[in-house]
């Protein structure tokens, strides 16, 4: 199929008052998954990683004895695939020529508008597909998960300080409750205390910091009252926002 | 003894098309435990997955010839993108190896490992396309058995079937013939020309071509 002139006769004579057009917005729209991932070129076919754990804390050593040996700890394997997305458009010679307003010839204005939807929808699918085992992380599970199993195992998390306080299981860590929480404040209260206690695979604090909430845009005003409000939401008392301090952005 | 000349016959590929330009090629998702080689013919399977063509159904049975080989899923299409938009999934790899402490569904991937994703990449067998494989004749006993001749460019005499070697490769069968054609000799290879084992080049019959 090509586009010809039989299809756009709106376009063969002068006269339309105005038109809509979606590729004119284009310039316009700026691209959001940026300030979230990060962004590499390659020229490789795949990309891959894998995971590595450090030592465990120190022991104390009674005098003269022998110094306990521990190991690092290898790791699972992740390998990301390059896809290439593509898309082209074909037009008759005879409507580029006839077309009375020119828009026929922003055929690659409306593919750089497709381009950078596309991009949008390939990057928050990762958010998308985050919270199933469609596609699973390094360690085999969600990117989004309960009980993210830790390579120091149960030791790590015995280890790590309060770890009772989050955990839902030894040996796992958490970036999500075992029963998802509406966006709320006790939500975002326990979603930062899962950063603040979150650790590496042998239970050292790492000191997290959230610095964004993404939502869909439906709640949008929930967010703004929770985290906009100078004083504790839904309260009457005078009690402060204690959210306030984390400065989270919301996109 | 009867049988073709050679054992060792290449891989079946796409060298032109009539509208001379680059062949409709399309991937689906695989089937479970494919071990098929590239140049292999394959279809869609009553499941809707590609699968390497068993070689004995001859009506509306190949849908093209695999630019890839089988991946030998542990389930259909396992890995391939979600749509839409989706990401290849785990594992990414024909092969992963050893265990991981701790993480029981993590796994390794050594690093040159080909890449799955869960699809055959093939090109179409339709009558636009045409392909090149080695000539010849798994009930062959003579040298002219082996050998394609001008009579068979573009006649009935050309109209000839597929067979597999013991490598998993396929060439054309001068044997098979009738009903059990698959193809349409319309040319040779000008580098061989009508010797033993030459390449000849093909294009599928309509009725063998399995249209989805």
């Amino acid at each position: 199929m090509a586009q010809v002139r039989a299809k756009f006769p709106q376009l063969m004579v002068l006269g339309q008052s105005k038109i809509y057009f979606d590729a004119l917005d284009a310039a316009l729209k700026q691209s959001d998954y940026p300030k979230v991932f990060h962004e590499k070129t390659s020229d490789n076919e795949f990309e891959q990683e894998m995971e590595m754990a450090g030592l465990s804390a120190l022991q104390e050593k009674p005098e003269n004895t022998p110094s306990a040996y521990n190991e690092m700890i290898q790791g699972g394997t992740k390998r990301y695939i390059h896809l290439t997305y593509s898309l082209a458009i074909r037009t008759s010679k005879e409507l580029m020529d006839d077309d009375k307003y020119g828009l026929v010839k922003k055929g690659p204005v409306l593919l750089a508008r497709s381009a950078a939807f596309t991009q949008e929808m390939i990057a928050w699918y990762t958010f998308n597909s985050g919270f199933t085992s469609n596609v699973t992380t390094v360690d085999g599970q969600p990117l989004f998960y309960y009980e993210h199993p830790l390579l120091g195992g149960v030791p790590a998390t015995n280890l790590a300080p309060g770890a009772a306080n989050v955990i839902y299981a030894g040996g796992t860590w958490p970036n999500r409750p075992s029963t998802d929480i509406d966006f709320s404040v006790a939500g975002l209260q326990l979603a930062t205390n899962h950063a603040a206690r979150m650790v590496d695979n042998q239970g050292f604090p790492i000191r997290l910091r959230w610095k964004y909430v993404v939502t869909p845009p439906e709640l949008r005003f929930l967010v703004r009252e929770v985290l906009g409000s100078s004083g504790k939401p839904y309260t009457a008392d005078n009690t402060i926002n204690s959210l306030l301090p984390e400065d989270y952005k919301h996109m | 003894m009867a049988g073709p000349n050679t054992t060792y016959h290449s891989p079946i590929i796409a060298i032109e098309n009539r509208a001379n330009t680059a062949p409709l090629t399309s991937a689906l998702l695989e089937a479970a435990t494919q071990t098929f080689k590239f140049g292999t013919p394959v279809n869609v399977n009553s499941s809707g997955f590609v699968a390497a063509w068993n070689g004995t159904s001859y009506t509306a049975a190949i849908l093209g010839i695999s630019e890839s080989f089988g991946l030998n899923l542990a389930s259909n299409g396992l890995g391939a993108p979600g749509l839409p938009f989706g990401q290849i999934a785990q594992p990414g790899a024909i092969q992963t190896y050893g265990f991981v402490f701790n993480e029981p569904l993590a796994y390794d991937i050594a690093l040159g490992t080909p890449i799955s994703d869960g699809r055959t990449l093939f090109i179409y067998a339709n009558s636009d396309n045409i392909f090149e494989a080695i000539f010849d004749n798994s009930n062959g006993t003579v040298a002219a058995n082996w050998t394609p001749t001008q009579a068979m460019i573009n006649t009935s005499a050309g109209q000839l079937g597929l067979t597999v070697d013991t490598n998993g490769f396929w060439y054309v069968d001068a044997n098979k013939t009738g009903g059990s054609a698959v193809l349409q000799v319309v040319g040779v290879n000008p580098n061989d020309g009508f010797i033993v084992n030459a390449r000849v080049r093909f294009q599928f019959l309509a009725a063998a071509q399995q249209n989805v």
